[in-house]
């Protein structure tokens, strides 16, 4: 499974925005009000003004049974 | 005259539009071969044939040679911001994971479209890979029952949502992969269709409630669909290609879907 970072409110506010384009960063929410960004995003050029930031907070992977829950998608 | 310029010559005159998503490309950092123009000039030649191209708003052409080229669409030449870096295969697809990973195409359906209207909309996909999920393969909702939404396989069936609840349509073959389209021209279950490969399907629930009000007011997201800002629903897939604009007839989605198919083919995409 693939592996997540996981962020804060905070973090995912610092880090959340344009990169290089046509790139850009969007955490996702999940339960518990954690954020996660897939890993892959720490070697990736697009994204290396957050590197150093990103590389400093904890990952779990997909398959964890800690993983966060989604958020349960609001159906109409 | 450049070689470039001769190698065009030889194949006959580029269509215009294509020329200027060439441009658009260009001025973006990006590049597209002789081999491009003339496949990308045969498929706009065969849409305006068709009757399709001036029913349709956009297209994404996800299937470039290159990354600039791939998230730049054809028609509206609008940039695809990459969200959280999907995979990009060259000549293939983009690959989201179905959980992080989307495009945003920047297509707003209520400000953006041109042929389509709030009665009348269509949405298509061309996905490469086949997976049973209760996920979406690209759409944009803003309210109930203002979804524009494809869900291109559950089990057996297709769920597709054209500014409306969403209507289930029967795969001919239990299968995700190829080109997929949902659309309805007025606000009856008896106005949405559903096309796989250009082929109707057969509709075994019919939307029943239709958004007046607008199309949505969000981007179109890839990968998932944009409920009201927040990426929802995310779906594992590999997509080539989408288009968005009013409703095809038969004839025109299955002209569509040949040209599609015939872009697909030229570039080692088609499944």
């Amino acid at each position: 499974m693939p592996v997540f970072i996981v962020l804060t409110a905070d973090q995912a506010a610092h880090v959340r925005g344009p990169a290089l384009p046509p790139y850009a960063l969007e955490p996702i929410e999940r339960l518990g009000s954690v954020f996660i960004l897939p890993a892959g995003v720490l070697d990736h050029p697009a994204y290396a003004m957050h590197a150093e930031f990103l590389a400093a907070l904890p990952q779990i992977d997909g398959a964890d049974p800690s993983f966060p829950a989604a958020l349960d998608p609001s159906e109409d | 005259m450049s070689s470039i310029a001769r190698r065009l010559g030889v194949m006959g005159q580029v269509d215009a539009d294509v020329l200027s998503w060439r441009d658009s490309i260009i001025a973006a950092g990006g590049s597209v071969s002789v081999a491009i123009l003339s496949i990308a000039s045969r498929f706009v030649v065969d849409e305006k044939a068709s009757g399709a191209w001036p029913l349709t708003d956009d297209y994404w052409p996800f299937w470039g040679e290159n990354l600039i080229q791939a998230t730049v669409s054809l028609k509206q030449r609008r940039t695809v911001t990459l969200v959280n870096a999907p995979a990009f295969t060259a000549r293939r697809h983009f690959a989201t994971d179905g959980t992080s990973r989307y495009l945003n195409t920047g297509f707003i359906p209520s400000t953006h479209k041109i042929a389509a209207s709030t009665h009348n909309f269509r949405l298509a996909v061309y996905l490469r890979d086949n997976l049973s999920s209760n996920t979406y393969a690209a759409g944009a909702t803003s309210s109930s029952n203002r979804n524009l939404r494809v869900r291109p396989r559950n089990g057996s069936v297709a769920y597709l949502d054209a500014n409306s609840s969403s209507g289930t349509y029967t795969l001919p073959a239990a299968t995700s992969a190829g080109y997929t389209a949902g659309s309805r021209d007025a606000a009856s279950g008896a106005n949405c269709y559903a096309y796989k490969n250009g082929v109707a399907m057969v509709q075994t629930v019919a939307p029943t409630a239709f958004g007046s009000a607008s199309l949505p007011v969000v981007p179109i997201f890839v990968g998932g669909y944009n409920n009201a800002g927040v990426f929802t629903a995310p779906r594992a897939t590999s997509i080539g290609f989408m288009a968005v604009g009013a409703t095809l007839s038969a004839a025109q989605e299955l002209a569509q879907y040949n040209a599609v198919q015939a872009w697909a083919t030229a570039v080692g995409a088609n499944v």
